[in-house]
């Protein structure tokens, strides 16, 4: 099909439009390095090129003696919980998906609910159970209450519903358990959910600052975003450490968006390819 | 020994309104070795009995017996049988050794003996090179080979068919089900096939059980339904192209019996009707196949009048539609013979090859 003179300009317009918006996503991407590095972005005009970057704010973070402990902390809670969560949500997912119980339809309507109310609204009554229960500054206060989430109890019960239920009264007859069917079957023919999920709970759980903040009292127990945020914070605000510390973090989410974007584009190939 | 019996099974669902009674009271043994065939129309019950004995359902009332078990209230896994689903139920994910090494994983049997039962079964389905392919690589006729030997490697008791052969193209399907037939001889598993389709259930069957409604209409080997149908229903049901069914009246004159139509009327054989009671019954139906019904050029005392509908060729055979005052009768045009549509013809019917039923009960007189 040649390509008349109307289908060039609106080429060039969308080019044009993607152009501007990753350039407005990621300019303060791009601010938070340059200010990590002591560059002056808020003189005019703005040091984009750091002449003499100074990487100070890092090696006060690098070798803060908590440190590794915030580091450990932050990878026990991200993989805890988002494991647990997954867990949690595959066979709260199935059982609302496939089992047949009183009070299905209530139970399900509450977990919507839920996910319609602000987690942090939930903070000061599970700080006060926690309190009770003396599991303020430890891993299970800090591990369990995250991991009931409802938005991932219906993401995977709506993926879940979709799959055809030859696939799980096959393995049925061939002699498999309904944990079985949910891990071993379920959960692959799932796997454009799943993956989006892990993905997600690794971000926010990485990121995760007011949770900890609320029930990790004692400094052992802080993550990295919270370390960090202690770090910078002595008479006056560390900008140039914080936003060091921001870049840091962002490490981790940055590779496993490199490894999931390889997934995400897969997905979309093979599913273009079938039918 | 693997007989399947069925005793007494009813299957309900839902309740109130929505209460619908799938099978209906349903009594019968599939013998040793046998493979029978549930053929029916869609809401006939027969993927419900069928599921009821994978223990994918479980009866309202009765029991099954699968060898010398009740295994009414057993779950699936406990009562070793295997289903091959009309869908294939292939695992996406996984490639097809790994599908058909599936229910032995699940049995913890060691690694090799897995390999070499799957090789094996790979072996007499003659799908050795597809073992590495993933399902979304293999051809309709491929899947449904993996997801038989998915079922053979576990060496069940007894094998499940859910229209099997339906996601097949025609000339697959005929095919697949001879070598279908042959495999379940050669392997000698009892074995359960569901089909709508009665031609596929005639050419498969040692026995078919034809059902409506829920309800078991006439059990028995394929010629013994198509040539002895018990009632209107599977006189209708089995048959391609379909049996003639005219509605009538029974008229008694002495010693000699009529069968009255709007357009047909005949005086019935009297061996046909010997010794039968016929108390009460006034309306009736006749029955005749197609092929012992004639066009012919002439009228004759026993011909009867009609004008051609339209004509069809089913392979070597060429059928007539004709319409007559109050039904469609469909026959056998004789070569050389070349009616043109809206041409009055006329028909013979083989008074020895006809059907009578009494159309109140349907039942055959």
């Amino acid at each position: 099909m040649p390509k008349s003179k109307s289908d060039r300009i609106f080429r060039i317009i969308a080019y044009a439009s993607v152009a501007i918006s990753a350039a407005i996503y990621l300019y303060p991407f791009y601010l938070l390095i340059l200010i990590s590095l002591r560059a002056d972005v808020f003189s005019w005009p703005p040091e984009l090129f750091p002449r003499n970057p100074d990487f100070s704010g890092y090696t006060a973070i690098f070798s803060h003696p908590a440190f590794l402990e915030w580091l450990t902390n932050s990878f026990i809670y991200t993989i805890c919980i988002s494991l647990g969560t997954i867990l949690m949500a595959s066979i709260t997912g199935y059982a609302f998906s496939r089992l047949n119980f009183p009070g299905k339809t209530y139970l399900f309507w509450l977990i919507l609910g839920l996910m319609m109310i602000p987690g942090i609204v939930s903070y000061i009554p599970l700080y006060v159970m926690l309190a009770k229960m003396k599991l303020l500054s430890t891993y299970w206060g800090i591990i369990i209450p995250p991991i009931a989430s409802p938005y991932s109890a219906f993401l995977l019960k709506q993926s879940f519903d979709a799959i055809p239920r030859d696939y799980e009264e096959c393995a049925y007859i061939d002699g498999a358990s309904r944990l079985t069917i949910i891990f071993r079957i379920f959960l692959p023919l799932a796997k454009p959910a799943l993956v989006t999920l892990t993905l997600f709970q690794f971000v926010w759980n990485w990121n995760n600052f007011a949770w900890p903040l609320f029930v990790a009292t004692s400094p052992r127990f802080w993550n990295l975003p919270l370390g960090i945020w202690n770090l910078t914070w002595s008479y006056t605000r560390d900008f140039w450490t914080l936003a060091s510390g921001g870049v840091i973090l962002m490490i981790v989410p940055f590779i496993l968006y490199l490894i999931g974007i390889e997934y995400f584009l897969r997905g979309i190939i093979v599913t273009g390819l079938k039918k | 020994m693997v007989e399947v019996i069925f005793d007494h099974v009813t299957k309900i669902f839902g309740e109130g309104k929505d209460r619908v009674v799938a099978v209906d009271d349903v009594s019968f043994t599939v013998k040793d070795r046998e493979l029978v065939v549930l053929l029916g129309p869609s809401g006939s019950g027969k993927s419900t009995l069928l599921r009821l004995v994978a223990g994918l359902e479980i009866p309202t009332k009765g029991d099954i017996i699968i060898g010398d078990k009740v295994v009414t209230e057993l779950p699936p896994r406990e009562r070793d049988v295997a289903m091959v689903f009309q869908s294939y139920a292939l695992y996406p994910f996984m490639s097809a050794f790994d599908n058909i090494a599936f229910p032995l994983k699940l049995r913890k049997m060691p690694k090799d003996e897995i390999k070499r039962k799957v090789e094996q079964v790979a072996e007499i389905l003659n799908i050795k090179h597809l073992l590495h392919r993933m399902p979304a690589q293999l051809s309709g006729g491929e899947m449904q080979r993996v997801a038989l030997a998915r079922c053979i490697v576990r060496n069940p008791q007894v094998f499940l068919f859910d229209e099997p052969l339906s996601n097949l193209d025609a000339k697959l399907r005929v095919t697949t089900r001879g070598f279908l037939k042959r495999l379940q001889k050669d392997l000698g598993i009892t074995s359960i096939y569901v089909t709508h389709d009665q031609e596929e259930a005639m050419s498969i069957a040692d026995r078919i059980v034809v059902l409506d409604k829920g309800k078991v209409q006439q059990i028995g080997t394929p010629e013994e339904v198509y040539n002895n149908p018990q009632n209107i229903f599977v006189a209708g049901f089995l048959g391609s192209p379909p049996m003639n069914l005219v509605e009538g009246r029974l008229i008694i004159k002495g010693e000699k019996k009529f069968f009255e139509g709007t357009s047909i009327k005949f005086e019935i054989p009297p061996d046909i009707l010997d010794g039968k009671n016929l108390e009460g019954v006034e309306k009736i139906t006749l029955g005749a196949r197609p092929e012992s019904v004639k066009v012919v050029t002439k009228p004759g005392a026993t011909a009867f009048k009609g004008r051609l509908y339209v004509t069809e060729s089913v392979g070597s055979t060429r059928y007539a539609m004709i319409e007559t005052a109050d039904t469609m009768i469909r026959a056998v045009i004789e070569a050389g013979f070349n009616p043109r549509i809206g041409d009055e013809v006329y028909f013979t019917i083989d008074m020895t090859q006809i059907y009578l039923f009494n159309s109140d009960s349907g039942a055959r007189i």
